[in-house]
């Protein structure tokens, strides 16, 4: 990977050569409290743009998996049927995604594309998509209470997956070049080749972040073996099934949850729409056979559904790494705080005493 | 009265009386929603308005805050803000009411209601929300209404009754019927026909339960012999009425659980009392076919 030094007044200049190329970027921006969101950048917005900043709830995960997208439309005329799929190939930028979107991002990537079968919806907002990811190296502003990236190995400075990723040293910024695109905008005399020094600084900032990290931790090995091989009590996941409100925020606020349901509804009098619309586990629906018969009638089945999905070794071999890239949004928006990090401690330590590796070992 | 003017209200979804025929009295029904509401098929003159986020317009909280949403998305054409229908309807009236936005709207407000005085959308613009009283001289809002350093009476707190225990349970009657909302029915369920996934777990109810339900514990159903599906007749004192029975543990032993949408079953139940917070002793029985 190529890297370039720049200063700190032209970080924002990255912006406007990729509006220049013809990308329509996105970049977050301050709502007013502590609301930040993704928006795309307009001559007006553009000064706005943040670099630092609480990630937003809502993920930019939307950005290539929209909550709702149409598929196809039907329109009924002279006594037959005709049907039109609706592909959108927007040519978009991210500027400003954390190392933790961006893992999950890669993890839609292996699910939606990654086998025999690729998802042509999913593969036409990607194609032309361009990631410039920034490392969250304010510990005020970027580090919220319930990230933990550190914990999930995805941050807080991606290793690969982007296009370009800006680092803060300071006065000025690194650009590192993930992809070959990345690496043709290093031709604009903005940027210019670092030193030796730039790495250590670089080096430097990192080590000392890893220590800055807050409150929020998630010890994920022992959990991950308890659900892979179905060490875990039932009690345990009705504690966290009646802790559970069945409101699908967390799955509504994940990077990395592909779930999506397939609706038909009238958008004329003799016209049609198939949309695909974002589903949740939480849900009852979600499981519900046509006959009417649900498998995973309890909450707490549905519930423990979406731990088995996101650490399971069977799924983690698919997608060559857990469901989850440590936001910590799910902690945040939980009204009954089972977010990942607490259900992984509350696994963790109920399952502990009946372990029988550690029995085993006595 | 002869005319009705209802803003983005639709009480015939959501009331347990029989509004649909007092609607008709009427020689004039008008209706301001999103959507072709139960009562809107009762009005005379229907006006679609425009949804959130395609208006600025503030909203006001129990919390008394008060919110500016700001226009994010232009609406369907020939959609216009309720306000802006109203003004004018009003001026066809031949008043002479001149208000160019929601915000002039807002100034008067504040003119009028003295803990608004404050609340222009220039001020609500630069925060998320004031609460009131918001005045001249207190913009900012007030985060505590009644606190030691605002000059207020402080609250006093009043013991009240206990509320009414549910109706002991006789040997006739051992179990309590409740009235109460649930997951997924909203006060108006017009909204939520246009949310994709509550929609399917609204119609899945629906589907599972074609001619409504009432909840019972699996442990009472078990000693009734009723299973899930199954058809009951839900005695009380002085009338009864018929259901089936949705068996789930999300209700208590001990009570029987009537999800508010059940008009017509609560209606046999309580008669003219109809009060949707009354506790009823009942008691359940299969009812075979």
């Amino acid at each position: 990977m190529k890297a370039r030094i720049l200063d700190r007044a032209d970080v924002l200049k990255i912006v406007d050569l990729l509006r220049q190329q013809g990308y329509e970027v996105v970049a977050p921006f301050y709502g007013r409290g502590r609301d930040t969101f993704f928006d795309t950048v307009t001559d007006q917005n553009r000064d706005r743009i943040q670099i630092h900043l609480p990630n937003p709830y809502y993920p930019p995960k939307r950005f290539v998996f929209p909550h709702i997208e149409r598929l196809m439309k039907f329109e009924r005329s002279d006594g037959q049927i005709h049907i039109e799929p609706v592909y959108e190939q927007p040519k978009r930028a991210i500027f400003g995604i954390r190392s933790c979107d961006l893992a999950g991002i890669y993890h839609l990537d292996r699910f939606y594309l990654g086998r025999e079968f690729r998802d042509v919806y999913y593969e036409n907002h990607r194609k032309n998509l361009f990631l410039v990811n920034v490392v969250c190296s304010d510990v005020d502003r970027d580090i919220n209470d319930e990230c933990f990236c550190v914990c999930t190995d995805t941050g807080p400075a991606a290793r690969d997956h982007f296009d370009l990723q800006l680092m803060d040293l300071g006065s000025e910024f690194m650009a590192v070049a993930g992809t070959p695109a990345g690496e043709a905008l290093f031709a604009d005399p903005i940027f210019r080749k670092g030193e030796a020094a730039h790495i250590e600084k670089r080096h430097a900032i990192l080590d000392e972040l890893r220590k800055r990290f807050k409150t929020t931790t998630s010890w994920f090995s022992a959990t991950v073996r308890y659900v892979t091989q179905g060490d875990i009590l039932e009690k345990t996941w009705e504690e966290i099934g009646n802790r559970c409100l069945e409101c699908g925020g967390c799955t509504y606020v994940c990077p990395a949850c592909t779930c999506f349901t397939v609706s038909d509804r009238p958008i004329g009098p003799n016209e049609f729409e198939r949309v695909r619309v974002w589903d949740a586990c939480a849900l009852s629906g979600f499981t519900r056979m046509a006959g009417g018969h649900n498998p995973r009638k309890a909450v707490h089945d549905r519930r423990n559904r979406r731990f088995f999905r996101k650490l399971a070794h069977f799924f983690i071999q698919r997608e060559l790494a857990m469901a989850c890239v440590g936001c910590g949004r799910c902690a945040a928006v939980c009204h009954g705080d089972i977010g990942m990090p607490s259900v992984v401690e509350m696994i963790r330590r109920a399952t502990g005493e009946v372990d029988k590796h550690e029995r085993a070992s006595h | 009265m002869k005319a009705l003017w209802l803003c983005r209200y639709d009480p015939v979804s959501s009331s347990l009386f029989d509004l649909a025929g007092s609607l008709g009295q009427f020689e004039l029904v008008v209706v301001q929603h999103l959507f072709m509401t139960d009562t809107a098929k009762y009005a005379h003159v229907i006006l679609p308005t425009t949804a959130f986020g395609e208006e600025r317009v503030s909203f006001t909280s129990t919390e008394r805050r008060i919110q500016l949403a700001e226009q994010m998305v232009e609406p369907s054409p020939g959609l216009t803000p309720a306000w802006e229908q109203i003004v004018r309807v009003a001026g066809l009236m031949g008043a002479d009411w001149d208000y160019p936005s929601a915000a002039a709207v807002m100034e008067e407000i504040g003119e009028v209601v003295p803990f608004y005085g404050g609340a222009s959308y220039e001020n609500l613009s630069r925060e998320y929300g004031r609460q009131w009283p918001c005045t001249k001289d207190q913009p900012l809002g007030t985060r505590f209404l009644f606190s030691e350093d605002n000059g207020r009476k402080p609250f006093k707190f009043i013991p009240v009754p206990k509320p009414a225990p549910a109706p002991a349970s006789s040997k006739d009657f051992p179990l309590t019927l409740v009235c109460g909302s649930s997951l997924y029915y909203w006060n108006q369920n017009v909204l939520i026909r246009h949310s994709e996934a509550l929609r399917r777990e609204y119609s899945i109810l629906l589907i599972d339960y074609p001619e409504g339900f009432v909840e019972l514990n699996p442990e009472d159903a078990k000693g009734l012999g009723v299973r899930d599906g199954h058809k009951v007749r839900i005695y009380a004192e002085a009338a009864s009425a018929v259901s089936t029975a949705r068996v789930t543990a999300e209700v208590r032993k001990g009570t029987v659980f009537v999800p508010y949408f059940e008009h017509d079953l609560e209606r046999q139940i309580l008669g003219e009392r109809r009060d949707g917070s009354a506790l009823v002793p009942v008691r359940v029985e299969r009812e075979k076919a």
